[in-house]
């Protein structure tokens, strides 16, 4: 026991050593007394007691010699000044502080703005992202909602619709789907009085309810008994909009798709409902009707399906219940097995803002790279700055301040900076906020919940208190650093100084990744506007339509749509109209098989194409290049063997020397039975989805029979569509008093809007990488100007005996390459990472393109030369006869 | 307004601290073991941080060291109570039993 106890004491004794010697003097023995007493008690409780006092009271021993020894080192110290109060050295400080700043005003103004402008850019960044992505759906739960969806890998198709027997099976599992509902939306215009305008329509399930657990503020949801019917839940803000929140709407109707719609309940203002949608725009939804659903049918896949799990069930374990019934699938259906089919579980938040996540993540690492570049230029114009002083600082430390009063000065000062930065930075962050959700393109969900809120000032908060630290701990290091002696040096003697060289290279590295990675999306970006998407987008109009749809045959559907498309060819600069139910680049599966032999329809390895229903005129009004053959002049004849347009792509793949011309081919469009079509002409590609994906085989109809009430007009010749909107309206009335136009847009708009997402993160991530690069050189020119300045007199006294001026500038130059060269080697393994991260967004260009990277250093190396040569030939210019003289 | 009134409400570590010195003189490790004691060992007094807190009283005038020449280790230091230290306290006793009375006397609500 007694070796055990001297053992314990020398420990003891060990840690209290470690105590400052204002500590130890007074305090020590004590110390030493109290500790050794508590450890005695506990180790007489047990040999468990004893290790949990040196876990507890042993640590906590040795942490209070820390802090005490940084206390005394900030000039803290609780004892040693018992006169002046925490708060009184603080004011002092603080009034030192004050006046140093507004002697130097230029370089407070500068570090301070620039700090202030990253703080602010990086918090409106970070709060967009994490209202986009982070915040919760405003569901009861929503960790517990799922959508789920179907993949075919070996038909390249991603996000397929369930059919009924899937969420059958899924309904079978309830112990781990609590429930299941489905829905479909789609966009469609609507006339109220006389109104018109587009809205989002969506059909759920009464599963949905269940789902979600909303329930509508007025009137209820759909009730079995109305399956078939025609009944409608508004959504809060459509209701609020539409009919100024009428508390009497229940039981009112609406005219939509020139159907009436009797309303029969309004859902609550801060659950609308958020489901994730197949392309990638989200569709606001204004209208829900009712979708009944039975039957067992596995062919027809377009149940969109979310889907409430159990408690205590996770979205993996969904997963692989989901897994499994694919599996089940694949063994009863022969055709699933041959597309890979598969069921994928996600939470329906992820789903939601999938499309954009990746680019939301991007930029915000791209604004957090801005940040601390803006931090360690302010760190480096502090550094600077203190070297400006050190003659004065090396005075005061010899004439008895203590280091620990100048580091607690230095601290404060870095604090200050970096409070005063936050305090701007406020509004800067509240306007770029504003900017961002104003010119955010329409395929960024959830705008609604982006906004400045205790989340986005928690990080402006921390990241605040990070500037600060990172400024306190230079200066802190920088002082400790200044020997007491300098002051013996004459003023202008000493070498001159290279100090924060460290610094500007970690800038220049983190600089450089900016630089690539907005670079590489640059060449993305001008190669997908580079990308033909198949048509020729200028001087042509898109016109969306609703047609009557109300007890008219699709035959007389065809001649109503070819009156108004003959009024428009009488417009003044009209030269081609025509209507298909798809246009390029907006998605949507209208697909069907095709193939060269009536028979190998029903075969499940027939080829599916997209399915195009047009009128006559219309491949010429959308500018399709004609490869052989002719354009159908009028609806294929009901009487003779009906006649297609094929795109090229599918006269390859049908025959391998690609000639379909006055060949037959076999589809079922719409349902119909299957038939044969004769091909007259060949066309090329056109893209669907998006600019960077090859469109699918593609089949243009042109009969009668199959004119659909949702289409859109095109119209080419040299009218804008603020001037044909209202002549099409009043053609459309003039064919049907049902006749709707919703909108019209130039062909380069509707372009316009498919790269949308990919200019907007490219015209953000290149003004991220021109901050950073001018931060950047920014902190080049104040450290070579520093270092010229304490170099000119000495050069200019060599220039007076006969050097020459290229030896300043032979030195500079070996400097600035050892600093730039550090950083350019570290932010070129930064750069390879980042690059190879964004790899999936770059379209036309490789991660490593190597023109790309000379690109990046050229832009570097111009940048340094700017940089730098302002100051070095402001001190080539001093006079040797000055030199001299002030020596 | 007495001098006592201007320490305020103390900090709960300083209240122990000062009620354990109320009977009578004690060296360092005594208030921490009297303090365990008295709380049956829910507040425990680490030793760093117990000479911090008694040098501040020293400092502010609640508690002076005094020698103790019976006691056989002699590198002990002893404190006891001031007048002021013990005025501070008795303030302090009270506010909080006044405390106390006040939240006995609250209603609660049902939720």
């Amino acid at each position: 026991m007694a070796a055990a106890l001297s053992w314990a004491e020398r420990v003891i004794r060990w840690v209290v050593g470690l105590y400052p010697s204002e500590v130890q003097t007074p305090h020590g023995e004590e110390l030493v007394h109290a500790s050794l007493e508590g450890w005695r008690i506990a180790r007489r409780r047990g040999v468990l007691r004893g290790v949990i006092w040196w876990v507890s009271d042993g640590m906590m021993l040795l942490l209070g010699a820390f802090i005490e020894r940084a206390q005394r080192a900030m000039g803290w110290g609780t004892l040693r000044h018992p006169g002046a109060s925490w708060m009184d050295r603080m004011r002092a400080d603080l009034g030192g502080l004050v006046r140093s700043m507004r002697r130097n005003a230029g370089f407070s103004t500068s570090l301070v703005g620039v700090l202030a402008l990253a703080l602010g850019l990086a918090t409106a960044v970070f709060a967009f992202a994490d209202g986009v992505l982070l915040k919760p759906l405003r569901y009861a739960d929503e960790a517990r909602i799922v959508s789920v969806w179907a993949s075919r890998p070996s038909e390249g198709l991603e996000r397929v619709p369930l059919t009924q027997w899937d969420v059958n099976r899924l309904r079978d599992r309830s112990d781990i789907f609590e429930s299941v509902g489905g829905f479909t939306q789609q966009r469609t215009p609507m006339q109220l009085s006389d109104r018109v305008m587009e809205i989002g329509f969506g059909w759920i399930t009464s599963g949905i309810h269940d789902v979600l657990e909303v329930e509508p503020i007025l009137g209820r949801t759909f009730l079995e008994s109305e399956r078939g019917e025609l009944v409608a839940l508004l959504d809060h803000g459509f209701w609020q909009r539409q009919f100024g929140a009428d508390p009497q709407i229940l039981g009112k109707t609406m005219r939509i798709a020139q159907q009436t719609w009797t309303i029969v309940g309004v859902l609550p203002p801060d659950t609308p409902l958020e489901l994730p949608t197949r392309g990638r725009v989200p569709l606001p939804v204004d209208v829900w009707s009712f979708m009944w659903v039975d039957g067992d049918d596995a062919s027809s896949a377009w149940i969109q399906t979310v889907a409430r799990l159990a408690p205590g069930v996770t979205p993996e374990q969904a997963h692989d219940v989901a897994s499994q019934i694919a599996a089940d699938a694949r063994a009863e259906f022969p055709e699933r097995a041959e597309w890979g089919f598969e069921l994928g579980v996600q939470t329906l938040r992820a789903d939601v803002t999938g499309g954009i996540s990746r680019h939301l993540w991007l930029l915000l690492a791209a604004t957090v790279v801005l940040l601390l570049a803006a931090i360690t230029n302010a760190g480096n114009l502090m550094l600077l700055q203190r070297q400006r002083r050190r003659h004065r600082t090396a005075v005061r430390l010899a004439i008895g301040a203590s280091k620990g009063r100048l580091s607690r000065g230095a601290v404060v000062e870095g604090l200050l900076y970096a409070g005063l930065a936050g305090g701007l930075a406020l509004p800067i962050s509240s306007v770029a906020l504003d900017v961002l959700v104003r010119w955010s393109p329409a395929d960024v969900p959830r705008l609604d919940v982006v906004g400045l809120d205790v989340r986005a000032l928690m990080f402006l908060a921390l990241s605040v208190v990070l500037a600060g630290t990172v400024l306190g701990v230079i200066a802190v290091a920088w002082t400790a650093d200044v020997p007491t002696d300098d002051v013996i040096r004459p003023k202008g003697g000493r070498s001159p100084s290279w100090s924060g060289s460290h610094l500007v290279a970690a800038e220049v590295a983190l600089a450089v990744p900016l630089l690539v990675v907005g670079a590489l999306l640059a060449r993305s970006a001008s190669s997908l506007e580079s990308i033909d998407p198949g048509f020729d987008t200028s001087e042509a109009v898109a016109l969306r339509l609703g047609l009557p749809n109300h007890e008219i045959g699709r035959e007389e559907l065809s001649l109503i749509l070819e009156d108004f498309h003959d009024q428009l060819r009488a417009l003044p600069g009209v030269e081609h109209v025509g209507a298909s139910n798809v246009l390029p680049l907006g998605g949507g599966a209208f697909t069907g098989p095709v193939a060269v032999e009536i028979d190998a329809l029903t075969d499940p390895n027939a080829l599916e194409a997209d399915y195009r229903f047009v009128t006559p005129g219309y491949l010429d009004a959308l500018g399709v290049e004609r490869i052989s053959g002719r354009f159908p002049d009028s609806f294929s004849d009901a009487g003779s063997a009906p006649t297609v347009v094929v795109d090229a792509l599918l006269a390859s793949r049908l025959w391998a020397d690609g000639e379909a011309v006055g060949r037959t081919m076999s589809a079922r469009p719409l349902g119909d039975a299957r038939s044969d079509f004769t091909i007259v002409g060949v066309v090329g590609e056109t893209r669907h989805e998006d600019l960077r994906q090859r469109g699918r085989p593609t089949v243009y109809f042109t009969s009668a029979n199959y004119t659909i009430p949702y289409v859109t007009t095109v119209v080419r010749g040299g009218v804008a569509p603020e001037t044909l909107f209202p002549m099409a309206r009043q053609s459309g009335a003039q064919a049907h008093p049902d006749f709707l136009v919703a909108d019209a847009r130039s062909l380069d708009g509707v372009v316009d809007q498919a790269h949308a997402l990919s200019t907007w993160l490219v015209s953000l991530v290149v003004a991220l990488a021109s901050g950073a690069a001018l931060i950047t050189g920014l902190g080049l020119y104040a450290i070579v100007g520093q270092f010229v300045s304490g170099y000119a007199r000495s050069i200019g006294i060599r220039r007076a005996l006969g050097a020459r001026p290229a030896h300043l500038v032979g030195v500079v130059a070996r400097r600035l390459m050892l600093v730039v060269g550090l950083g350019c080697g570290a932010g070129a393994l930064l750069a390879a990472w980042a690059s190879r991260y964004i790899e999936s967004e770059l379209v036309g260009v490789e991660p490593n393109d190597p023109l790309t990277w000379m690109v990046g250093a050229a832009l570097l190396t111009a940048l340094v030369v700017v940089a730098t040569s302002a100051p070095t030939r402001s001190a080539l210019a001093v006079s040797p006869v000055e030199a001299l003289r002030s020596e | 307004m007495t001098d006592a009134d201007a320490f305020g409400p103390l900090k709960p570590d300083i209240f122990h601290v000062l009620l354990a010195l109320e009977s009578g003189p004690l060296h360092g490790y005594g208030i921490i073991a009297a303090v365990e004691d008295r709380t049956d060992a829910t507040r425990r007094l680490l030793p760093s941080l117990l000479y911090r807190r008694l040098a501040r009283l020293v400092e502010e005038g609640l508690v002076r060291e005094v020698p103790v020449p019976t006691d056989p280790d002699p590198r002990r230091k002893h404190y006891e109570l001031t007048p002021l230290g013990r005025q501070v306290l008795k303030q302090e006793a009270s506010r909080i039993v006044s405390l106390g009375e006040q939240l006995a006397r609250y209603r609660w609500s049902e939720s």
